[in-house]
């Protein structure tokens, strides 16, 4: 998480990675998605230099990378914090008390969603729907998820992270 | 071949042809933006939704072809489909969608270089709400954005229709523009600031149907209300595209594609739109002159033609004295017209029509540089010379005579000097064009021509197709088209010589027989294709 | 009250059901055998047919009729595609098969490979399910280990490859021609129809797709046959089927039912009854996208007769259900914001009409709405039903049309109070119940 981008690029098991993310699919481009997820989980984002490797190494037009990066929620062109805090706030998760949740982070971290801790450690976002509707309010913690989570659940959380 | 019935009438519907297209081939007004006959089909403005009966919701016109039905299925014994444009339902339809379209657009027609030319706008009278219900803050979005050297974006006005970016991908394949953010965030961006360069980026803007893509070197120039239209074609390459020229208080502000499906299409390359910018720093406002130390001194137009007359009838210069270089870029007219003057001049045809080639791509750019080398060559003008060739072809003469050519001004910097030597050692140099040239400064007369845009003139591209350019701005005073400076020649040689373009292309037709009955002022606007020439042999 | 009758969910709840070993010793793979020894592609086909498996995806369309428009022969690539893409709200049924019995997924989209002799599967997992997608992956590779995946399965001839795909964060993607766009690493924007995916799908060749829990019915239909399945369930929708309940219910949770199931039952029997023990006030019965019934509404089985006879359908199976606290207006809000936060804003009327109803929705939950507006919300959703490229349009249109016209005096009361009714003032939820 978080390497820089240039250390990446030059790192030779990320290459091989990438050469086989290529060749994984019957068309090389449908390898776009997993490749900007990698690149997201190892760099928190998927910036411009990674989008023009990409789209030099699938053979992509850089403006449909571009193209693609912006429409998906998943995707981020500028770094975000270490964690990303994902709360669900779609209607069952509203019913289960998400928005007095959210109304919790806000205040324990000290920023409105969409935005980051000063430490860089937490970036906040509002999701959609996580499929767990029967268990929620839902978060995620980066790649990891969380039901039926209260406030103070939630401070245990992050107390625990690290 | 199907048939439909549209608000009662009758329409036959080609084979994979659209209900759109029938309707648009028949005159029959469907409201639509993201359509264009030269991208694909994508549905995305649903402007055109039509409904269409037996089918549960509106369909859009765009993407609706027509099966033809068995026999005994066909609508009322007869039709393939019935569709209505007009019914309530449809029209309720195009009413919700520009109602939407209008609910985040800013409405700043008085400040938008598109009024005046906007679908949206035109829309909004015939289709739109009466007034619109939207009472939030409209969404902001970039405004202002350097998309590339010639486009500058307005996302805010974009209806995302999409046709700028598909132009991108399936015309020139160059692909720099994508839909980005997604919703009512979508807008249309570059992988980076001014990345839109490709040889026909200009285009988009002419295919925006708004006032979100518009040209730099156009924006605020005028209302285009104002302008005057004009049809002629782009003198920059043999491909001739046929273009409307804008004009407005003598002056050419805008080139825009004209449709001619035998030549370009639909659309134009930018270098052939950016001459205005490069006529705009040219001094064309010679008068006829004796040039001493390359600055010109102008004469009286009469004194001027009666001297050079003098001149030619005093040295009694043979062919072999004599080398003329003439110019892809002079019109048909003015080609019949130096045949008759190097007649009477020289008592032959002489003289070389200079190829001036460059580069080209598969789209429309051709290689040859000139407009007129095909219309050379059905006049029978030898067209010759490299660059290289033309201080070859001076060597050794007495007189030089150069029509709408500047081999000084467009010779590389090592071969100038020879040049210049060359031109040096002539006894008569005589340079006729539309401005004062590198090399008009070599010569001891000038003929100022009237330029490309300020005479009438036909032309025959690479493909033998023949086409008229209009006087789309008045000459300034003095300046002529060729064939007429060669009347004036003529007359003070006290000779009978026609007169005006329409004379002239009298003349053309005496040699390229299959213009038959063709007057000059009824060529059509897409052209006169010519038969291949047939090569001469030996 | 009919008890649960668990096939898909058999697995769900024991130990070890992700790994092929475990799962094989409780029959997975026993109906791909079947099948592929004992049946040839087309009577595997009609079998599905057969059994008028209806797709569970949210348009309930019978699989074997749209498995069979595929074209035939064998000059032509075809693909099958799996929507794991999971995301209408309310609906949380793909994941709990996925994370826990992914075999019997595999099983089925391998059978329907065989039926169809297509070269492959494409499982596009939702993004934002990475443990799915490790899982899959992970059974993905025992079934290639076994022979069931690879080249010549089981000696039918077959050659059938399985590709897990993830997405990234977008609703639109389980649209089944903007998750094929997505699959070819393109932006989520839906396709206009025609073409259809059966002749134009992933990277233009003929494909099908189904939902992952619309596969997880195919082994059970080959190993017991159409008649069976046909005895269970409804006549429109036989079979069983997973139905998740979640808000404001007691008990909530995925229940696997037959569709004469009732929607009162569901609520009341399964899941346990109402949250905070107050008043039912609406339901959105089939995930958010269909029309909301309120309290009197829910005496109907949970097929599409049923509800249609009140106006919405099955849709997702997911049962969204709000209690007497519950806000409409707030609501609607909510899954306005939804839609135009999903819609992939090619077409007008959706990128447009859903920001319009999600800011209209807003002022009259703040309190600023002005009289006409409930007018405007139904004017609205009306020039967005069946006007757009997708389905997505309708879905946002469904909820804002049904709310309004359902519980128009709470949305008057809105508009001229400029407050909430006052038993919704203090809304309950998991921490105050
Ligand atoms: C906006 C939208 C979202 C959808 N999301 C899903 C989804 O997450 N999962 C799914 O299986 N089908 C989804 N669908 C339905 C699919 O387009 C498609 O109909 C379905 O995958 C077909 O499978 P089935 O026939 O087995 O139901 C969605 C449709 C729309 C319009
Ligand atoms: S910029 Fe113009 S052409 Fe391009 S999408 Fe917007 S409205 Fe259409
Ligand atoms: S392609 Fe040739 S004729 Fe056409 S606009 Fe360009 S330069 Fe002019
Ligand atoms: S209806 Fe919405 S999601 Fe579907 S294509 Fe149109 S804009 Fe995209
Ligand atoms: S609404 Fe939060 S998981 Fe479904
Ligand atoms: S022209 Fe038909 S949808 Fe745009």
């Amino acid at each position: 998480m978080s390497r820089d981008i240039r250390e990446l690029l030059a790192d030779k098991e990320f290459q091989r990675k990438m050469e086989k993310l290529a060749g994984l699919y019957p068309e090389e481009r449908s390898a776009l998605l997993a490749a900007l997820h990698l690149c997201e989980s190892e760099t928190g984002c998927c910036g411009e230099e990674f989008q023009e490797y990409i789209a030099g190494k699938l053979g992509i037009p850089r403006a449909s990378v571009k193209g693609v990066v912006t429409f998906y929620e998943m995707f981020h062109e500028k770094p975000r914090g270490k964690y990303l805090v994902q709360v669900c706030r779609t209607l069952p998760c509203m019913l289960a008390g998400a928005e007095i949740l959210l109304d919790h982070i806000c205040g324990k971290l000290g920023i409105r969603p969409g935005g980051t801790t000063k430490d860089g450690k937490f970036t906040l976002v509002t999701v959609e729907c996580l499929a767990c509707c029967d268990r929620g309010p839902s978060l995620m913690i980066n790649d990891t998820l969380y039901t039926g989570i209260t406030p103070e659940g939630f401070d245990k959380v992050i107390k625990e992270l690290d | 071949m199907a048939l439909i019935l549209v608000d009662g009438k009758e329409i036959a519907v080609k084979q994979g042809e659209t209900v759109l297209q029938a309707c648009m081939r028949e005159g029959i007004e469907i409201p639509y933006f993201c359509y264009h006959p030269s991208l694909s089909i994508v549905g995305q403005c649903r402007m055109c939704l039509v409904k269409v009966e037996g089918a549960p919701k509106l369909l859009t016109a765009c993407t609706t072809t027509v099966p033809e039905l068995p026999r005994e299925k066909k609508l009322d014994g007869r039709y393939d489909m019935k569709v209505s444009v007009a019914c309530d339902e449809a029209r309720e339809a195009q009413r919700g969608i520009m109602e939407f379209l209008l609910a985040n657009h800013p409405l700043d027609c008085p400040v938008c270089d598109q009024a005046g030319e906007c679908r949206l706008q035109e829309y909004s009278y015939d289709y739109g709400a009466p007034r619109s219900e939207f009472v939030f803050e409209k969404l902001h979005a970039p405004k202002r954005v350097v998309l590339g050297p010639h486009i500058i974006y307005d996302a805010e006005r974009c209806i995302k229709c999409t046709r700028c970016v598909r132009f991108c991908q399936e015309i020139t394949k160059t692909s720099e523009l994508s839909l980005v953010e997604r919703g009512a965030d979508t807008i249309v961006g570059t992988f980076e600031g001014g990345s839109l360069d490709n040889p026909y980026s200009v285009c988009t803007a002419d295919l925006c149907p708004v006032g979100a893509l518009t040209y730099r070197e156009f924006r605020f120039r005028e209302r285009v209300w104002f302008l005057q239209a004009h049809n002629s074609v782009c003198p920059e390459c043999s491909r001739n595209c046929s273009v409307r020229v804008d004009s407005y208080k003598g002056e050419v502000l805008r080139i825009v594609p004209r449709y001619n499906p035998s030549v370009n299409g639909y659309y134009m390359c930018d270098h052939g739109r950016l001459i205005t910018e490069r006529m705009r720093g040219l001094e064309t406002r010679e008068l006829p002159s004796l040039i001493r130390d390359g600055k010109p001194s102008p004469m009286n137009e009469k004194d001027f033609y009666a001297r050079l007359v003098a001149l030619f009838s005093e040295k009694k210069y043979r062919p072999g004295d004599v080398a003329v270089i003439l110019s892809g870029r002079m019109s048909l007219e003015e080609m019949a017209a130096y045949k008759r003057l190097s007649k009477e001049l020289f008592g032959a045809v002489i003289g070389d029509v200079l190829l001036r080639s460059g580069e080209s791509d598969d789209l429309l750019v051709r290689d040859e540089k000139r407009p007129n080398l095909e219309g050379a060559r059905k006049l029978g003008l030898p067209v010759s010379g490299k660059d290289e060739a033309v201080s070859s072809l001076i060597g050794g003469k007495k007189a030089l005579l150069i029509i709408r050519e500047d081999p000084v001004g467009e010779a590389p910097q090592e071969e100038r000097e020879r040049l210049d030597t060359a031109i040096g050692s002539v006894e008569t140099v005589v340079v006729m064009d539309d401005h004062l040239t590198a090399t008009a400064a070599r010569a001891h007369y000038f003929v100022p021509l009237a330029g490309w845009f300020e005479m009438e003139g036909t032309t025959v591209n690479f493909k033998g197709q023949l086409q008229k350019t209009t006087r789309c701005v008045a000459p300034p005073e003095g300046r002529k088209p060729f064939h007429d400076v060669t009347a004036e020649f003529l007359k003070a040689a006290g000779k009978e010589a026609p007169s005006g373009f329409r004379e002239w292309f009298e003349e053309v037709k005496k040699e390229i027989p299959v213009l038959g009955l063709v007057k000059a002022g009824e060529i059509p606007l897409k052209g006169i294709p010519l038969p291949e020439r047939k090569e001469k042999h030996g | 009250m009919a008890g649960e009758l668990k096939v898909l969910t058999a697995n769900l709840g024991m130990k070890g059901t992700t790994e092929i070993d475990a799962v094989m010793r409780r029959g997975a793979y026993e109906a791909l055998i079947k099948a592929m020894t004992r049946m040839t592609p087309d009577q595997v086909l009609g079998e599905v047919k057969a059994a008028n498996l209806k797709g569970r995806g949210g348009a309930g369309f019978p699989a074997g009729l749209k498995w069979s428009f595929l074209p035939k022969g064998k000059d032509k690539t075809r693909y099958l595609v799996c929507n794991a893409d999971e995301s209408e709200p309310g609906t949380f049924k793909d994941r709990l098969l996925i994370e826990n019995d992914p075999h019997k997924v595999l099983e089925g989209i391998i059978i329907a490979g065989y039926a169809t002799q297509s070269a492959g599967c494409f499982i596009y997992i939702r993004g934002e399910m990475p443990q799915g997608a490790r899982v899959l992956q992970r059974a993905v590779n025992q079934a290639y280990d076994r022979h069931f995946l690879g080249k010549n399965i089981l000696g039918s001839g077959l050659d059938f490859d399985i590709w897990v795909a993830r997405g990234a964060g977008a609703y639109i993607c389980g649209e089944e021609t903007a998750l094929m766009n997505s699959l070819e690493g393109k932006r989520g924007e839906p396709r206009i129809k025609p073409p259809f995916p059966a002749g134009y799908g992933v990277y233009g060749k003929p494909s099908n797709i189904n939902n992952v829990e619309t596969y997880a019915n195919v082994p059970a239909i080959i190993e017991k046959g159409a008649d069976w399945y046909n005895s269970i369930g409804s006549a429109d929708t036989p079979g069983t089927r997973l139905f998740g309940v979640c808000g404001h219910v007691k008990n909530p949770g995925l229940f696997e039912l037959p569709s004469t199931v009732t929607l009162r039952e569901l609520i009341y029997g399964h899941a346990g009854g109402i949250l905070g023990d107050r008043k039912l006030k609406a339901v959105i019965p089939g995930g958010s996208s269909v029309p909301v019934l309120r309290a009197d509404q829910i005496d109907v089985t949970m097929d599409s007769a049923g509800l249609k006879a009140v106006g919405s359908m099955p849709g997702s199976g997911g049962v969204i259900v709000m209690n007497d606290s519950v806000c409409m207006v707030r609501a609607l809000h909510n899954l306005m914001r939804f839609y135009a936060h999903e819609s992939c804003g090619q077409c007008t009327p959706c990128r447009e009409g859903t920001h319009w109803l999600e800011l209209l929705s807003g002022a009259i939950e703040r309190g600023e709405g002005r009289e006409g507006d409930a007018d405007k919300i139904l004017s609205l959703s009306k020039n967005i039903m069946g006007r757009t490229i997708c389905p997505l349009g309708d879905a946002a249109a469904m909820p804002a049309e049904s709310f309004v016209r359902q519980f128009r005096e709470e949305f008057e009361f809105h508009i001229r109070e400029k407050r909430c009714l006052p038993e919704t003032m203090r809304m309950t939820t998991i921490y105050s119940a």
